[in-house]
């Protein structure tokens, strides 16, 4: 595993060692010294051109956990506002002896394009409506945590489910790892042929969150949304 | 559960014996068998079956050097020395190397208790992530649990691990130790020395001094929960 893209074509295998090697770091975190020697001497480039808070933050402080070299680039004050392109970007930061690309982007399939681009491992901190697999990740693993076990638990994923990358790396990182996924919420918002992966469509959100151990809400993704879904905020 | 010597990474050994090629002492003679004896990406810290043997040693099956018997007196005689050496035992700390070091730890706290009559509160101490090889090498182990029940600074941590070889895993265990604090002192203890350090760190408390050429493997091996015997391969 080199790149991480998507959990659509992650293998069930890594998703389980992902998940039970951060069991075992869990505790560095609440350690006096949250601090391992791992990736000394390493570089970590977080790449975000989409706002960001815990996403951004959660990598820095992973990077800086493991004793890597953290260097944060936002959209702004990037060379991208001065017209240089992504590609050029990303190929000047690799030629710097970066050894680890995070990407944000708000358009879908930018990191899986630098990971054809460059030597180094990319991972995919959210592309525009695609996919957000490390928030997946957080996610199956806190369920994980809370109830004991993924297999056979009913999750219930309510909201603008069509626009969210969440639900996407969601849906597939836990149908892989086992779990029943029912999805709710208004008619314009339902994705097209998630049937085929085994997911569940709930005609009503009382439904759809009956039984369930774990219930994910989304907001309205109005970045993406351009006002098409609805006459007014308001509704 | 199978344990073996920490430092087996196939890389390490590969470029050990190119060195000692280089200087042409007599362990050049084993240097074929450990390379491609690696080549076959036997994984250390690997799976369970209990055969230690393994693609790595043809014709060869491994002989038991040290059967649970003898790893029970050595843990006892270990226990021992460990309250000799600190007779002021409520200061001692006692922490396991995981994953291997954790049953001949349990055995050997089990003698300090019966000697002093309380039991010491043993830790757990992954030091995977501390390890200087393993970034760059291909497949990543996943790291076991570390549990440390009580505070290191100012007690003394009497480190406890199965195998002592190359010396690499003590180096990187007592990196982790002094991150939680900052100990008195530490000392080493470890069922079997098998040789061959290749950092200046010394044993303080010995089961058995077992010679082995650098390609042989040395592995603990949990037969059942409490019951280990002693492997060469």
């Amino acid at each position: 595993m080199k790149h991480l893209l998507d959990t659509e074509t992650l293998p069930r295998e890594d998703i389980l060692r992902l998940l039970e090697t951060t069991e075992a770091m869990l505790e560095i975190s609440q350690r006096e010294v949250k601090k391992v020697p791992t990736l000394r001497g390493r570089t970590v480039i977080n790449l975000f051109l989409e706002a960001s808070t815990r996403t951004r933050v959660s990598f820095e402080i992973a990077a800086k956990r493991l004793s890597a070299d953290a260097i944060n680039v936002g959209a702004s004050g990037s060379s991208l506002s001065k017209a240089e392109t992504l590609s050029d970007m990303a190929r000047n930061l690799s030629a710097m002896q970066a050894d680890v690309l995070v990407v944000r982007d708000r358009n879908a399939g930018v990191p899986a394009m630098l990971a054809r681009y460059l030597d180094i491992p990319v991972i995919n901190a959210g592309d525009g409506e695609h996919e957000h697999p490390t928030q997946a990740l957080l996610d199956a693993f806190t369920i994980r945590q809370a109830t004991g076990g993924i297999e056979g638990r009913i999750v219930a994923i309510v909201g603008d489910v069509a626009h969210s990358r969440v639900a996407r790396s969601n849906i597939h990182a836990l149908i892989k790892l086992g779990a029943e996924v029912r999805i709710a919420g208004p008619r314009t918002m339902m994705p097209v042929g998630v049937e085929e992966l085994g997911v569940k469509p709930c005609s009503s959100m009382e439904e759809a969150v009956d039984g369930a151990h774990a219930i994910m809400m989304l907001r309205i993704q109005l970045e993406r949304l351009q006002g098409a879904l609805f006459a007014s905020l308001r509704e | 559960m199978t344990s073996s010597a920490p430092p087996e990474d196939p890389n390490r050994v590969r470029s050990a014996s190119s060195r000692s090629a280089q200087t042409g002492s007599p362990l050049t003679a084993s240097a074929g068998t450990a390379s491609g004896a690696s080549s076959s990406g036997s994984s250390e810290r690997a799976s369970s079956s209990g055969d230690a043997s393994g693609p790595q040693a043809p014709g060869s099956a491994h002989r038991v050097v040290l059967d649970h018997a003898g790893v029970c007196r050595a843990a006892t005689r270990i226990a021992h020395e460990i309250v000799e050496r600190n007779r002021d035992i409520e200061q001692v700390v006692p922490v396991a190397i995981a994953a291997g070091g954790i049953p001949v730890a349990r055995l050997i706290v089990d003698g300090i208790r019966e000697i002093v009559g309380r039991a010491l509160e043993l830790g757990e101490l992954d030091v995977t992530l501390y390890r200087d090889d393993v970034v760059g090498r291909g497949k990543r182990p996943v790291p076991h649990r570390t549990r440390m029940p009580q505070s290191v600074a100012g007690k003394r941590v009497v480190l406890i691990d199965d195998v002592m070889f190359t010396g690499r895993t003590v180096r990187a265990a007592m990196d982790a130790v002094i991150d939680f604090g900052r100990p008195e002192g530490i000392q080493v203890a470890c069922l079997v020395d098998r040789g061959h350090r290749e950092l200046p760190i010394q044993v303080d408390f010995v089961g058995k001094n077992i010679p082995t050429q650098r390609a042989e493997r040395v592995t603990v091996v949990e037969l059942e929960p409490g019951i280990l015997e002693v492997r060469v391969a």
